[in-house]
């Protein structure tokens, strides 16, 4: 008999789910950063919330809660999740910011520059989608406030090639701004 | 467009993240889909089944009262080994001990290589047995460990058991006055291990073995005794298979058992192996297949000893070694 034996298992409660704690914590820590991640791509609330659901879905079937890659993984497959489905809603979105823009122009002080700023916001959109989903990765992640090295760590690369690879990724998506721009 | 301008547009307005509703919301999902979480792979729910193993033997054996000196009287002392099947949801469902109570190792079982076998014997008492036929796959000296008596007591606490129910908004059945306010004393060991090729290591995290892991195994070890200074068995057994966790089915093959008060209960994952009676040595024991292709072992209780057989061989190969065992 050894301490292990109280290692084991948990009493599940009668109602509601319940999740491994460990997992909760997780939850707890991860979730509005993961959200975060997945809005800087989209611009959008509801469909981050989606993908950030999606994204501990994925995680929550496959991995143990406790693994010290949970949170760099968490954040690549928020990334990778929202820009899939940027990827796929392009034309849409096409179509809803020329809806937003007569929207704008009839809504705010300054109608002219809010629609700019709308059409501005859609085109880097539609460029992100575009450009390579490394690149796209490193943009969104260090935009949505992650540090260097949780970048490096979420991508699978060493810290110190961050700085090079988000300087060719603004780079791509300067040029693909303005090839359709 | 500079750097600074495209990262300001892809800004977006950026209201608060609601990380509770977003934890209700996924809670809800995995609910209405019955998603099932993450589940460690067959090696570790082995581990699990093992620990499984020692928790209801803990919790579940009888009761034979054996006339100890001091206020503790002895609650499990196994003469015999059983198994009951298990289920996944019932390995996961069964009660974290963490959450009753506290457990206080008193003495740290030591492990050490010993030169012989005749070493090992002088060191713990027991008479090792020796394997005179072995399959060809198993080559090489077995080499010999022996593991030193361990103690613990584990103190039965109802505030630690309301506070760790109280995070997760549950309420666990109330528990009896004279299970609050008891101790029991668990010892096992001395022990002797036999280890035929790759390595054992009874300190080494168990689901870091892998291509390493021994191809065969003989243990013996002094079967383990509980005590209690408080709640009989039958208050314990009572309380324990009241938990929300214990299955109706596993309580059942528990309450089925025909002599608890002196049977080693051995859990067996249902879709991972699969157990059945055997005799070794003229002494009946059980078998255990592992239907992964992991491996299987041969657990039998003689002279107050738990004799296990364990490897990455068949059926008839392990049970010819167990014969074998002089």
């Amino acid at each position: 008999m050894s301490a292990k034996v109280i290692e084991l298992g948990t009493i599940p409660a009668p109602r509601e789910p319940r999740l491994p704690v460990a997992f909760e914590r997780l939850f707890d820590a991860e979730y509005a950063r993961v959200v975060r991640i997945a809005q800087r791509v989209l611009g959008d609330a509801t469909e981050a919330e989606d993908v950030a659901q999606e994204a501990f879905m994925s995680f929550y079937r496959a991995h143990p809660a406790e693994a010290p890659y949970a949170a760099p993984w968490l954040h690549a497959a928020a990334a990778h999740g929202a820009l899939n489905v940027l990827r796929g809603r392009k034309r849409r979105v096409a179509r809803e910011t020329n809806d937003a823009i007569e929207r704008a122009a009839s809504a705010v002080a300054d109608p002219e520059s809010e629609a700019v700023l709308s059409e501005e916001r859609a085109l880097v959109r539609e460029a992100l989608a575009r450009i390579p989903a490394k690149s796209a990765s490193v943009l969104a992640l260090r935009y949505s406030g992650l540090s260097y090295a949780e970048v490096a760590q979420a991508i699978g690369v060493k810290a110190d090639q961050i700085g090079t690879l988000l300087r060719r990724a603004e780079e791509a998506l300067r040029k693909e701004v303005m090839r359709n721009g | 467009m500079d750097d600074t301008k495209l990262e300001r547009l892809l800004a977006s307005d950026e209201a608060p993240v609601d990380s509770a509703a977003g934890l209700r919301r996924f809670r809800e999902t995995v609910g209405a889909h019955a998603v099932r979480g993450y589940a460690p792979p067959a090696r570790r729910r082995w581990t699990q089944a093992l620990a499984a193993a020692a928790t209801v033997a803990v919790l579940f054996a009888g009761l034979s009262i054996t006339g100890v000196a001091d206020s503790f009287f002895t609650i499990f002392q196994p003469k015999q080994v059983a198994t009951v099947a298990i289920g996944t949801g019932d390995l996961t469902g069964l009660p974290d001990l963490s959450e009753f109570g506290t457990l206080t190792v008193t003495t740290q079982p030591a492990y050490r290589q010993a030169p012989t076998l005749d070493a090992a014997r002088a060191e713990t008492g027991i008479a090792p047995l020796r394997a005179a036929t072995l399959p060809a796959s198993v080559t090489g000296d077995a080499r010999i460990y022996t593991v030193s008596r361990g103690e613990g007591t584990f103190r039965f606490d109802e505030t630690k058991l309301r506070a760790s129910a109280d995070r997760v908004s549950r309420t666990p059945p109330p528990m009896p006055a004279a299970v609050a306010a008891s101790t029991l004393h668990v010892s096992g060991g001395p022990a002797v291990v036999q280890s035929y090729g790759g390595s054992f290591d009874p300190k080494a995290d168990p689901r870091s073995m892998s291509a390493g892991a021994p191809t065969l195994l003989i243990a013996q070890s002094k079967a383990p005794v509980i005590r209690s200074d408080g709640a009989s068995f039958e208050e314990l057994r009572a309380y324990m298979l009241s938990q929300p966790g214990i299955s109706p089915r596993l309580a059942a093959q528990i309450k089925a058992i025909g002599d608890p008060a002196q049977t080693l209960i051995v859990p067996i994952p249902m879709d991972l192996a699969s157990g059945k009676s055997v005799t070794v040595r003229g002494v009946r024991g059980i078998f255990v297949g592992d239907s992964t292709g992991l491996g299987s072992a041969v657990v039998w209780v003689a002279d107050g000893v738990v004799n296990v057989v364990a490897g990455s061989l068949g059926e008839k190969e392990l049970l010819g070694v167990a014969d074998s065992l002089r």
